[in-house]
């Protein structure tokens, strides 16, 4: 503080006596001279760029579970005595029961995500359950066929997807619960066709089309994957580290919640953490797997998927106690491939 | 719409926005000194003022935020390159009255025009229904708080406090409205008002002058009506507006109410008059929590997080040191003997200056 003012001479003191002064005019003088300036723009800088994050976090948090829709009536109706209990060596976890359409030239841009409910034909294109473990911070993706020939209760045999149309989200699951022993703790609506153009804003580049459906279930398998890599795709623009490309993945982050639909019960912290802690896991820890078929054949005139009860059982089990390493460890085939 | 390629080139501009003014305000103290350009705002009052502080700061301020923002920005919408000239040319008309060229009210009249050119283009609050008349209003308060802006800077470290507390809110409002190159902006501002803070702290060896009060004020004012009129879904910007309008009111109310300093220490010496014990840079913090506070509850509020009973702290926050500066009981003035000062940065017309007398 060497010469910022220059004083006038009749106020001068013995240097002594000017700095007991000094001390005695200002308390709370513990900082050497020198690091007060230092101190203060430090103060500064800390407090302001506290509340920018602060500010910034919440704002981001609070537009985008705003943006995410809700379906209502989802577990209504659903005796919790016949439901499947969930595995107590699993409770860190959570499973989620996901369906959508992908497809691409619906009106979908302009309708918003929760607007789905009044086309329920459209909307089981796709049917995956989403496992995320987190204790061991794995996800798994397992897409079931939606021609998968299937027990649905009170209506007996038929199509998987024929359950959403007869009971909506309630009775598909049911049937999902039924079929896998896995309890669904939440139900989510996506979007795939608006999920495609998030994909553009993530990788800058066309995603690869789903082929389009002529209803054989070889084609529906070989769409699933191209769903699973859409998806993919999503999750590993969100894994980007903000800091890198702030903008970017914000935007994405908010084109992918006006994607997606979730059940009222979600609520928006839950759906954030699930959110932040998928986007920070590594690649190799997140599986894409299609529920192992045995055979596609005929029932009724209709053109459907047998199920491998074995290995799905398998599957089921690993999904049920969280093992889903072991079995992804034994059958590598099973996965979805690198690239698309 | 540019999307920001790496944060490193966007995180070193922001180092140099905030080493620009840190490192040049020496260099430019000595410039300011030589060619007397310093605070000498009234004939009267001249009599009194026992320091000479530089006016420079203002052009490290406005040069540490525009370079490097602009550098690494690249190309700007037009309403961002209409906010900037803006304050640029306000700017430029303050270091005009820092330099004695223009009068004040021909000053005044040229910053109404360009307060009038941006409301005209768009850049609106809208707050009241009938087109011109929000035009006028818009005008006249980024008029009202560039000139608010300008007074701060009487009080040692105020204004860039004040600007670092107010801009880093406003950037995170504009981040979240999709407005990145404004957002990057105003980070960039906040950290050039950082850096000159560290020469700017009581006791303060240089003031940014009228050129960056007013860029300051009008920057500011011209981006919360910026962000105001952003209209996005989910994001309200009227607290933006209010907190804008409450920072630069009740700041200026503070340096009214505190009669104009006779000493030295000024800004310390009229605070410890009202019987205020804090000691400057303590209030200076004091200051920064409650308008940086208000600042986030602002943008919470926004945001929709914070229901709007939360702009009733947010007004008590940025009102808080008002009530306590008027609460204070005055006591009997400091004795008169002040510490001694050491002049060997003082250089030579400032010196001659003072052995010469200020009183002639």
């Amino acid at each position: 503080m060497s010469s910022q003012h220059t004083n006038l001479s009749e106020t001068r003191t013995t240097p002594s006596s000017g700095r007991n002064t000094k001390r005695e005019r200002y308390p709370g003088r513990w900082l050497p001279r020198g690091l007060r300036r230092i101190g203060l723009v430090g103060a500064v800088v800390l407090v302001s760029s506290a509340i920018g994050a602060v500010a910034t976090n919440y704002l981001i948090a609070s537009q985008i579970v705003n943006s995410v829709g809700r379906i209502s009536g989802v577990f209504d109706g659903l005796d919790p005595a016949t439901r499947p209990t969930a595995d107590p060596a699993a409770a860190k976890g959570e499973t989620i029961l996901a369906i959508g359409s992908d497809l691409s030239g619906s009106d979908s841009d302009s309708a918003p995500a929760g607007s789905h409910m009044l086309l329920p034909h459209q909307l089981t294109d796709v049917i995956m359950l989403i496992r995320f473990d987190r204790l061991r911070g794995t996800l798994s993706v397992v897409s079931l066929p939606r021609d998968s020939w299937v027990e649905v209760p009170d209506f007996g045999k038929m199509k998987l997807h024929a359950a959403y149309p007869l009971g909506g989200p309630p009775l598909l699951i049911r049937t999902v619960e039924q079929l896998t022993q896995l309890r669904i703790d939440h139900f989510m609506v996506i979007d795939f066709a608006k999920f495609q153009s998030t994909v553009r804003l993530a990788t800058d580049q066309a995603p690869a089309d789903p082929d389009s459906r002529t209803g054989l279930p070889e084609e529906d398998l070989a769409r699933i994957r191209s769903q699973q890599h859409v998806l993919r795709a999503v999750l590993a623009g969100l894994a980007q580290d903000p800091m890198q490309k702030p903008l970017q993945v914000y935007r994405l982050l908010e084109a992918t919640t006006q994607a997606v639909a979730v059940d009222e019960a979600y609520q928006p912290d839950k759906l954030r953490e699930l959110g932040m802690e998928a986007a920070r896991l590594p690649e190799d820890r997140i599986w894409f797997l299609i529920a192992p078929v045995k055979e596609t054949g005929w029932e009724n005139d209709q053109n459907v998927v047998h199920l491998d009860g074995e290995r799905a059982s398998a599957l089921w089990q690993a999904l049920r106690s969280d093992t889903l390493a072991d079995y992804v460890a034994q059958h590598p085939a099973e996965l979805l491939s690198a690239t698309p | 719409m540019i999307i920001p390629g790496q944060l490193s080139a966007e995180l070193a501009a922001v180092l140099a926005a905030l080493l620009i003014p840190a490192v040049l305000a020496e260099p430019a103290r000595r410039l300011a000194l030589r060619y007397d350009l310093i605070d000498r705002s009234a004939r009267h009052r001249v009599v009194f003022r026992r320091r000479i502080v530089p006016y420079l700061g203002g052009i490290l301020v406005v040069v540490g935020t525009l370079v490097p923002a602009l550098a690494v920005t690249g190309r700007i919408d037009i309403r961002l390159t209409a906010v900037v000239a803006g304050a640029v040319t306000v700017g430029i008309l303050g270091f005009l009255r820092d330099l004695r060229r223009i009068a004040l009210p021909f000053g005044m009249a040229m910053q109404a025009m360009m307060a009038f050119a941006l409301a005209i283009g768009q850049v609106r609050l809208h707050v009241v229904q009938p087109g011109w008349l929000d035009i006028v209003l818009t005008a006249l308060w980024v008029l009202g708080v560039a000139n608010a802006f300008r007074l701060l800077d009487q009080v040692d470290g105020l204004l860039p406090t004040a600007v670092c507390a107010t801009a880093v809110p406003l950037a995170a409002a504009a981040f979240v409205t999709d407005q990145p190159e404004l957002a990057f902006l105003l980070v960039c501002f906040a950290a050039a008002c950082c850096g000159f803070l560290l020469h700017n702290a009581p006791p303060m060896r240089i003031a940014m002058g009228a050129s960056g009060g007013h860029f300051a004020g009008f920057l500011i004012a011209a981006s919360a009506a910026v962000i105001r009129h952003a209209d996005h879904a989910t994001f309200d910007g009227m607290p933006m507006v209010m907190l804008v309008t409450s920072v630069a009111a009740v700041n200026a109310i503070v340096v009214a109410v505190v009669p104009h300093g006779l000493e030295p220490e000024w800004g310390v010496v009229r605070l410890n008059r009202l019987g205020f014990t804090l000691g400057p840079r303590l209030l200076l913090i004091f200051q920064l929590v409650g308008t940086a506070g208000a600042g986030l509850l602002a943008a919470l509020v926004s945001g929709g997080v914070v229901n709007a009973y939360g702009t009733i702290p947010g007004a008590l926050l940025v009102g808080l040191p008002l009530i306590v500066l008027l609460l204070q009981k005055p006591t009997p003035p400091p004795p008169p003997n002040l510490p001694r000062i050491k002049e060997r940065h003082v250089v030579q017309p400032a010196r001659s200056l003072v052995k010469g007398g200020l009183q002639k």
